[in-house]
């Protein structure tokens, strides 16, 4: 694990989708490390560094969170207020990737603080160009804070 | 012509006497006019017979007479009667004495003139004129005695006093005798006139008297005013009732009552006339025709105190009689209503205090009128609306509204809690002072049990809705999830294949298959959970341990297989429900429990009974599982919620589960101390068939489609 690699911390129940996401990304020039975790309470753990996570060293910091809504446990939006609401934590870009576009849904995550909204769409290529473009703008263009 | 017609309308106006109001200065003035007339014409006369026969009166002197006859002639014509007379008479006095003086002296013939002066003096010049005259001629006759004494005159005796004595004696007499009888006749004809003033002020009193009853017949409204006499006959009978029964007053007055109304009528009031006319006056009713009349009987008394008519004032109370029978038919009317009306009618004075309520008061509030009557408003409220309708009525008092409509709580005599609905209307005088108020006042209570119903079902609506939306939202999402899965290994599936890799290949494939599958369960138990509202079969009492059976026969081989030992409570109440239901509540709680039981342990389930109440039992299903944080105590009974991603199913079981309970009127909880802890869950169900919340509402007609998040 290299301090170069650029760490996507990805919040995802489903598998599946998870697995998709992985192999898109992974088609990147500069393929990220991905932490797949596929529940809201696991995801808390990690970022605040807690019980199986408890190890800094395994747990270091994601550079972007993919983050789903409906997740078990803690859902998405609670998962998104907790990491807006943490001095540590709120500089990391959230990026919700959900299969709701339901507006209520948007609203409350932009009011929570997500910086980028994205609704999983039907259609292996649309997915592909869909994720394609999420590594081309987060990984390539948009310059992250310096903590 | 015309001068001739002039002259002889001078003339006849010449020779007409003055007339003057006073008839007696008028009758002077004619006797006076009378006499110059007469005089005028034996003046004239006598100077044409001296000239003739040679008298030795001088013609001249005859004829100076004439022109002082002519001078009193005029001054009667210029209507100065009296010196008019002086004229005259002092004229002849002169003329007697003058004759006197060169005839005969005291004993000539003309002597006797003097009387005729004095009668004529007394009958036309008044007392002190005439005492004047009688002087004036006594005194004369003494200066004619005296020259004849003396040889003045050419009489051939030689007067004396004596003779003067004689003439005064007769003259004398004759004068007081003339004046006694002028002023006799003088006073008889005054009394005569006097007479005749008085009997022609008595005709117009009695001319006006019968004008006044006339007056007061013809301007009393609905009246008419009949008199009789002692015969019974119509002296006076006039009045608009008279003319509008169809009689004519021509035709009535001066016949007899018998003449005029038929005998039988007659009769009748016969009687009452007859009291009248001796004497008694009194009131009463009398029927006529279709009228009905008062009649006021009172006697006319004359001067000297005896009755002379009879008088009947008749007054049509038809009318007031027919108002006064429909006042008392709509006094009743409007009691009845009042008495018989659905809402209780009360009204307040200006204290608030009771002062009427109508019977109807006890359908309404249950209690007597008695009770309310002189009661305070306050009295009326419950303790808890009291201050409220206090309020309302001194708000709507103070800004002049005119009616108000307050609902409160009462307590009846069965000490019953009912709520009321008042509407009072406020009264105010012409000063805008409250005078009071009238209150209508109905039973609410089943309209307010309404509308509580109507606003719990409100309440419930907008929860189902609000639970439909997330259903909804739940099942588009995680509809949608398996379709992401497909269509994006399958694009991974055709890269495979040109690559060719084999691996891979089958593995995308077996995502593909899985995601379908998963796809294909989510249907199935979302059809499953649309199901459990509908009645599958009639519910029924059904004992709580063959349910259970049932439940174990349904897993029997999971069970097997996990080598699963359950324990089940003996004797368990029966519970009334769906059957096959129920069943499944409990299927799915076993199988939950097995499910989330560690691989390494033996599951160990127990199934009784927690709680019994009069209408449910509550049971328990409890397991030695992995427990359950209680942070997702309630997370878990949401639709496709599951708190381990990779467990087994759709996370629509525990749904199911609470579903069945609701529709059956009960509900489910779990207790777990956390994870190792094993966990417990709870599920109570009605034992009997009740009505949930009353009124009629058959809960098992809203269908609960699903909860959680």
């Amino acid at each position: 694990m290299t301090d170069s690699a650029f760490r996507v911390l990805l919040v995802e129940d489903n598998d599946d989708h998870a697995e998709l996401i992985r192999r898109i990304l992974g088609e990147h020039q500069r393929a990220p490390q991905i932490v797949h975790i596929s529940d809201g309470e696991s995801a808390l753990d990690y970022l605040y560094r807690r019980g199986t996570w408890n190890d800094p060293d395994q747990s270091p910091r994601p550079h972007v969170i993919l983050l789903d809504l409906r997740l078990p446990r803690v859902d998405g939006l609670e998962v998104l207020t907790s990491i807006k609401q943490s001095s540590e934590l709120r500089h990391i870009p959230v990026i919700v990737l959900t299969s709701s576009s339901a507006d209520s849904d948007v609203s409350r995550a932009y009011n929570a603080y997500a910086n980028s909204y994205l609704v999983k769409p039907f259609g292996f290529e649309e997915f592909r160009s869909l994720m394609r473009d999420v590594g081309v703008y987060w990984l390539t263009h948009n310059k992250l804070a310096v903590v | 012509m015309s001068l001739c017609r002039k002259m002889v309308h001078f003339l006849r106006r010449f020779a007409q006497p003055p007339h003057f109001d006073d008839e007696e200065q008028t009758r002077i003035a004619q006797t006076q006019h009378l006499l110059l007339v007469v005089c005028l014409t034996i003046a004239l006369f006598a100077a044409g017979a001296n000239a003739l026969l040679q008298r030795p009166i001088p013609t001249t002197a005859l004829l100076s007479c004439s022109g002082v006859l002519f001078i009193s002639f005029l001054l009667l014509q210029t209507r100065r009667v009296r010196l008019s007379i002086i004229v005259l008479l002092g004229t002849i006095i002169m003329l007697t004495a003058s004759l006197q003086f060169i005839g005969h002296g005291a004993h000539d013939t003309v002597t006797s003139l003097y009387a005729t002066m004095i009668v004529i003096g007394s009958l036309l010049l008044d007392r002190r004129s005439f005492i004047g005259l009688v002087v004036a001629t006594l005194l004369v006759i003494a200066g004619i005695v005296t020259a004849e004494a003396r040889g003045l005159t050419r009489s051939p005796y030689e007067g004396d006093f004596g003779d003067w004595f004689d003439l005064a004696l007769i003259l004398g007499l004759t004068a007081f005798t003339s004046r006694l009888l002028s002023e006799s006749l003088e006073r008889s004809r005054a009394r005569a006139r006097a007479n005749e003033q008085a009997l022609a002020q008595q005709t117009e009193a009695l001319r006006l008297s019968e004008e006044r009853y006339r007056i007061l017949a013809a301007n009393l409204p609905d009246s008419a005013v009949l008199i009789f006499d002692h015969n019974l006959r119509y002296v006076l009978a006039d009045g608009p009732e008279l003319a509008a029964t169809g009689y004519l007053k021509e035709k009535i007055e001066g016949r007899t009552l018998y003449e005029v109304v038929s005998s039988s009528f007659a009769e009748q009031v016969e009687g009452n006339i007859r009291a009248v006319l001796s004497g008694r006056r009194f009131s009463a009713e009398l029927p006529f025709r279709d009228r009905i009349y008062v009649c006021h009987y009172i006697p006319l008394i004359d001067d000297c105190g005896a009755v002379k008519y009879a008088m009947v004032l008749l007054h049509n109370v038809t009318a007031q009689r027919q108002a006064e029978a429909n006042l008392r038919a709509s006094e009743a009317q409007l009691r009845m209503l009042a008495e018989n009306m659905g809402d209780a009618i009360m009204q307040l004075d200006s204290h608030l205090n009771v002062v009427y309520v109508s019977p109807s008061v006890r359908r309404v509030l249950e209690c007597e009128p008695e009770d309310v009557a002189g009661k305070h408003i306050a009295a009326l409220v419950s303790p808890d609306d009291a201050p409220a309708v206090a309020t309302a009525i001194e708000e709507a008092r103070e800004s002049g509204a005119s009616a108000i409509r307050v609902e409160y709580r009462f307590r009846n005599s069965q000490q019953m809690c009912i709520w009321l609905e008042s509407e009072i209307r406020l009264l105010y005088d012409a000063q805008q002072r409250f005078e009071g108020a009238i209150l209508s006042t109905r039973d609410v209570t089943r309209r307010k049990e309404v509308e509580a119903e109507r606003e719990r079902l409100i309440a419930e609506l907008e929860q189902k809705n609000a639970e439909l939306e997330r259903f909804t939202y739940t099942v588009s999402h995680d509809l949608k999830s398996p379709l992401i899965t497909i269509q994006g290994f399958l694009g991974y599936l055709e890269q495979d294949i040109r690559n060719g890799d084999t691996d891979r290949a089958l593995s995308d494939i077996r995502r593909i298959s899985a995601a379908a599958r998963r796809m294909e369960h989510l249907l199935r138990d979302l059809l499953e959970l649309s199901r459990i509202g509908r009645v599958s079969a009639e519910p029924q009492t059904v004992p709580f341990n063959m349910i259970v059976q049932d439940a174990l026969e349904l897993i029997a081989g999971r069970i097997a297989e996990r080598q699963a030992r359950i324990t089940v409570a003996p004797d368990m109440p029966a519970v009334y429900g769906d059957r096959r239901r129920l069943a499944e509540v409990v299927q799915n709680l076993v199988d939950n429990a097995i499910k989330f039981c560690d691989n390494q342990t033996v599951p160990e389930i127990e199934i009784g009974v927690h709680a019994v109440s009069d209408n449910d039992v509550v049971f328990f299903v409890r397991d030695n599982g992995v427990g359950i944080d209680p942070r997702y105590h309630d997370q878990i009974f949401g639709l496709f919620n599951k708190l381990d991603p990779q467990s087994e199913g759709t996370g629509v079981g525990l749904t199911i589960v609470r579903r069945i309970t609701e529709v059956h009127g009960g509900r489910v909880w779990v207790e777990s101390a956390g994870r190792g802890a094993g966990a417990t869950f709870f599920f109570s169900l009605p034992t009997t068939h009740t009505q949930q919340h009353g009124v009629g509402h058959d809960r098992q007609r809203i269908q609960s489609i699903a909860g959680g998040r």
